[in-house]
């Protein structure tokens, strides 16, 4: 967790979960353009979004991660015909999951896009950290309910 | 764990902002690390030389590369470790350069992320081991499904290749609907002097096994070895011993309007399937033939010289087929007009398609080149309604073309044919790709009885009757327009046959949303579907005019060749899932979603098993396991969550 330091503004750490078709190769474009991407993204690159599972997402919170940004091919763009589609129904549980477990919702996302479109993986990335600059570090230990049966 | 990391400059070179030392001291105090080399240019041959040869030196048990992206570079990297005598999938790479130096403009921070990038590749490495790819025999013959232009262009390929070849066509005949046209356009050769090289080809070809009146019924197996089961339904004329003179024809009793044409031809119980039709053998059609309404007509067996060759008794058969690769290359129809009432075609005696019109003009047509059908007398005034169901939501949703250079053709001939008729064509958009439809359409422009008017909503389009006229056509461009005309041809797009969805279900072959067979990508890979093995060629996979197609077909052919060559064995990436049976419960989740249907469950055991050769490593089936028992090689649980911790630091 990246607690926020005295008279430095909280730099959110982002893991990136990137397919290698698209959002990956994005994400290489975009480095050749030398725009300025935030020091605390860190990606990892995998085959594609359908071998996203909550486990997953839930060890990058448990490790530090202030949110988490999966990024596949566009509907219909799958490099696996439509794994992509089960990734987005598999999120939609997880983000029940997540604030089940304390952490809010918004910290996770899901975005499509193309290895083209480097422009708004930027301004993707950069949303999502304002955003999460807005909630502030995740503090998992003050946070977790506790449900009791009645 | 001895482990190498060869750490690459390119990234300062682009002006990244990363401190070298500081990730060299870093990483070198790692326990696992056993040497660290800062090298110039991973890439360039030079690189590539200094890391075979430090590899081969110090012999490291796991190598980790931190440079550019992995996507480039891996695999010449896997091969230099390979080539070092080490097993490629010992190697982790981490891009440092597009993903940290080029893209994080403070120092530290990029020093501090690079830190734990290479870490994490370290860490991962570790967790990593030796696969071997897999060798798959492959079987060298081709199926090609559909004997129109793409299919018989395939085929010849194939076979030119030397591979034997089976053609799977559902007609009596081959040529597609190319052969029985009168003109192609934009070049307006006779489609059936066009087709008949690539027809007699195939039939004359020692390597190709022609199955007519035969479908696709049955598909198991995985690129190089498919199991194909073709059911063929009976022709009640041995083709081999067939003479092709046509005398059992004319005796038969059973005459009947054609169904394939509407009202414009008859046809017999038995007759060839158009003329000139090839192969030169006749078929019976059993539903039609007296014999199947409780007669015991034999007079075409009587009239054929033959002795033997007409056969009452031939059955439907099932004969299976073994190949290493699926050509599909079924072709498309012509979007039924019937699904827009408005236009009257079906109801209106003036009202014909484009394909009837077609079938008019040609001189071996059913009315001998007469443009006769349902009209009266020869029309004068005539309409060419473009784009009859195209660009439509709720019918076809998309542009399909071929059909404006099909309209210009029509108009045309129709003009030159009918010295006292005007052709007007109602159209939408004007599709013209390529220098000849444009010089078509100049043509066309140039022409003193052909006219152009443009309508804007396809749902104002309208046919009705009218005392004087054939028909009322009524169409809203700037202003609604109305005229009367003899004729009415409408031109309607090309769309998926009625086959499409049984064989995309069969092969496993993905359909686009307006259901064509989808190709690999969007804009590459058009002659490949998305399952390996299967090829995708012809107005199938989109809308394309004869001489696409037969480009189409011939680009099929060489993806199936260089897919499943003789002798070769197919190597298969071992990155990919396995079933660990022991903590399978059996409960399917994975079959489900697997979309490739790599996935088998056997009953017996009531356990789950992948398929490799099918499998395509994209690890959703490993995400979705309830019981955590599949594993995907080289993405496995402990290697993501150990990269995961470890960039995050």
């Amino acid at each position: 967790m990246s607690a926020p330091v005295e008279g430095r503004a909280f730099e959110p750490r982002v893991l990136g979960l990137l397919c290698t078709h698209c959002a990956y190769a994005c994400a290489d474009n975009a480095g050749g353009t030398r725009a300025s991407v935030p020091a605390g993204l860190r990606t990892i690159r995998l085959m594609c979004t359908g071998r996203v599972e909550p486990s997953l997402v839930l060890e990058a919170f448990g490790a530090g991660a202030d949110g988490v940004l999966i990024m596949g091919c566009h509907p219909g763009g799958c490099h696996y015909k439509e794994q992509n589609y089960r990734a987005v129904q598999r999120q939609r549980i997880l983000l029940r999951l997540l604030d089940q477990c304390g952490v809010e919702p918004e910290r996770c996302r899901f975005d499509h896009v193309s290895a083209a479109e480097s422009t708004r993986y930027l301004e993707l990335v950069d949303d999502f950290v304002a955003a999460l600059r807005r909630l502030g570090p995740l503090r998992l230990e003050r946070r977790t309910r506790v449900h009791r049966p009645h | 764990m001895r482990t190498a990391v060869f750490y690459c400059k390119c990234g300062e070179m682009g002006g990244g902002r990363i401190d070298l030392e500081r990730v060299a001291r870093t990483i070198a105090a790692l326990p696992e690390v056993a040497s660290f080399h800062a090298l110039e240019l991973t890439c360039s041959s030079a690189g590539v030389k200094a890391m075979r040869q430090l590899l081969v030196d110090e012999r490291p048990e796991r190598v980790v590369v931190a440079a550019s992206s992995p996507r480039e570079l891996e695999p010449k990297l896997r091969r230099v470790m390979a080539d070092a005598g080490l097993n490629p999938y010992l190697l982790a790479m981490t891009n440092v350069r597009e993903q940290i130096a080029w893209v994080t403009p403070d120092r530290e921070a990029a020093t501090d992320k690079a830190i734990a990038y290479v870490r994490a590749a370290v860490r991962r490495a570790a967790l990593q081991v030796p696969l071997l790819p897999l060798a798959v025999e492959t079987d060298p013959r081709v199926a090609v499904i559909g004997g129109g232009p793409a299919g018989l262009a395939a085929a010849l390929a194939l076979a030119g290749a030397g591979r034997d070849v089976v053609l799977v066509e559902q007609g009596p005949a081959l040529g597609g609907a190319a052969v029985r046209l009168d003109q192609v356009h934009p070049g307006m050769e006779c489609g059936s002097c066009l087709m008949d090289p690539l027809v007699t080809g195939v039939l004359d070809s020692p390597r190709i096994e022609v199955l007519l009146l035969a479908r696709l019924a049955g598909a198991k197996g995985y690129l190089g070895n498919f199991e194909l089961g073709i059911a063929r339904r009976p022709r009640f004329v041995v083709a081999e011993s067939c003479i092709g003179c046509g005398d059992c024809v004319p005796v038969c009793p059973a005459v009947a309007p054609d169904p394939r044409l509407g009202e414009l031809g008859t046809r017999r119980a038995i007759g060839f399937a158009f003329p000139g039709a090839m192969p030169n053998v006749p078929v019976l059609d059993a539903q039609a033939c007296l014999r199947s309404h409780g007669e015991s007509c034999t007079l075409c067996q009587v009239a054929c010289p033959v002795p033997g060759t007409i056969r009452y008794d031939d059955a439907a058969a099932l004969l299976e087929r073994k190949v290493g690769a699926v050509v599909l290359a079924v072709g498309a129809s012509l979007y039924d007009v019937g699904r827009l009432p408005a236009l009257g075609w079906g109801t209106l005696s003036g009202v014909h398609t484009s394909l009837e019109v077609e079938r008019m003009l040609s001189p071996d047509g059913p009315t001998a080149g007469q443009l006769r059908g349902r009209l009266a007398a020869p029309p004068r005034r005539i309409a060419l309604v473009h784009c009859a169901g195209a660009m439509q939501a709720g019918h076809c949703d998309y542009c399909s073309v071929v059909c404006c250079g099909v309209a210009l053709k029509l108009g045309l001939a129709l003009a030159e044919r009918l010295p006292e008729a005007t052709v007007t064509h109602v159209h939408r958009e004007l599709c013209l790709p390529g220098p000849e439809d444009w010089a078509l359409y100049e043509r066309a422009r140039a022409h003193a009885r052909v006219s152009f008017r443009r309508y804007e909503r396809p749902e104002a389009l309208a046919v009705s009757a009218r005392d004087d006229a054939a028909a009322e056509l009524t169409w809203g461009g700037h202003a609604t327009e109305r005229g009367a005309f003899d004729l009415v041809v409408l031109c309607p797009p090309l769309a998926p046959g009625p086959g499409h969805a049984e064989l995309a279900r069969l092969l496993d072959v993905g359909r686009d949303r307006h259901g064509f067979f989808a190709p690999l990508g969007p804009s590459t890979g058009h002659a490949t579907s998305r399952i390996r093995g299967v090829m995708l060629a012809g107005t199938c996979q989109a809308p394309m005019g004869v001489a696409a197609s037969v480009t189409h077909g011939a680009a099929a052919a060489g993806q199936a060749l260089a897919m499943a060559v003789p002798g070769r064995t197919i190597e298969v990436d071992p990155c990919v899932a396995s079933v660990d049976a022991v903590r399978c419960s059996g409960c399917h989740v994975c079959v489900g979603v697997c979309p490739y249907k790599a996935i088998a469950f056997d009953q017996a055991t009531a356990r789950a098993s992948v398929n490799p050769v099918l499998c395509t490593g994209c690890g959703t089936c490993v995400a979705a396991c309830p019981a955590a028992a599949i594993t995907g090689a080289h993405f496995t649980h402990a290697q993501l969550l150990s990269e995961i911790r470890e960039v995050l630091q």
